[in-house]
């Protein structure tokens, strides 16, 4: 019950009581402590719609450092590395594609003439290498975004041991679609 | 008016299925179509990897190709070009189904860089 008393005695001042009767003493007292602002009114009008973006950029202000300042972790390495592999698939595919209806022979024709350049083995393994390269990545890496898809395999730890693991099946993976 | 087709509100949720789905379905088909050449797999794996394509393309731009860097027309060209490249890769890859023979045994012709035999696999 004291508390409660004290408590309600803090909430008004002395002065402050003296204020609202705006005596001199009062008026005096606060004008010099916090000085009031002369308050003018405004008719309301709602806030002109701008897009975020547009309205940075007409106020010029800067883009914070990201890219140039973030370190390198094999987390980003790998997903971004991923997404390379994947744009370079779809070169794979649309020059397929495209070479199916634009080019002037079907594919035998294109064959012979790769044969017809006599390389290697060992380049021929070498040039298959690197061109199933992206495959065995985007693969291996593929299978490991749909294992998070299942919500696995979410934590950090695991997301460095699954990535070591998928580097290892996409070498696999290139290693033997190259010695085919 | 900044319109971008990601900022009008849209439940991505059936779709993120069907992505994940094709993801999915890609996996096993691609090496069991190479194992087993035929026309029916190489239609599927035609029209799965179109879709799939057309989804991580659309991913790049949208994220990449953004209003604030490019301004509000480059942003709709990408899209385009996304558009015609999915279309030219169906188209040709069905023509090479149909009227070649086919995405496996093409690939196996140049993979395996020799001639022919006669049941068409390595």
């Amino acid at each position: 019950m004291a508390f409660y008393c004290c408590g309600r005695l803090g909430n008004t001042s002395l002065l402050g009581n003296l204020a609202k009767f705006r005596t001199a003493l009062g008026s005096a007292t606060y004008a010099q402590a916090a000085a009031v602002p002369k308050i003018t009114f405004k008719k309301f009008e709602p806030p002109k719609e701008e897009h975020h973006d547009i309205r940075n950029e007409r106020l010029n202000r800067p883009l914070s450092p990201h890219l140039t300042i973030y370190k390198f972790q094999i987390t980003s390495v790998l997903s971004i590395t991923h997404r390379t592999a994947g744009i370079i698939l779809t070169g794979y595919a649309t020059a397929l594609g495209l070479g199916a209806l634009v080019l002037p022979h079907d594919i035998s024709h294109y064959v012979t003439m790769i044969e017809g350049l006599n390389l290697s083995p060992a380049t021929i393994f070498l040039a298959k290498a690197l061109i199933a390269a992206p495959f065995g990545y985007h693969f291996a890496n593929g299978i490991r975004h749909l294992y998070w898809d299942t919500a696995k395999g979410l934590t950090i730890k695991e997301v460095y041991s699954t990535g070591y693991a998928m580097l290892g099946a996409a070498v696999a993976i290139t290693l033997f679609l190259a010695a085919l | 008016m900044v319109r971008r087709h990601d900022e009008k509100p849209h439940d991505h949720a059936k779709l993120w299925i069907v992505e994940k789905g094709t993801n999915a379905a890609l996996v096993v088909l691609i090496p069991f179509g190479l194992l087993i050449p035929n026309r029916l797999f190489d239609t599927i794996l035609a029209i799965l990897i179109t879709a799939h394509a057309y989804w991580g393309l659309e991913a790049c731009v949208v994220e990449y190709v953004r209003v604030l860097l490019f301004g509000l027309q480059l942003p709709k060209v990408a899209m385009g070009v996304v558009y015609a490249v999915t279309a030219l890769m169906l188209g040709g890859l069905l023509f090479l189904n149909f009227n070649d023979i086919g995405l496996c045994r093409g690939f196996w012709r140049i993979w395996r860089n020799m001639r022919k035999p006669a049941d068409g696999r390595k």
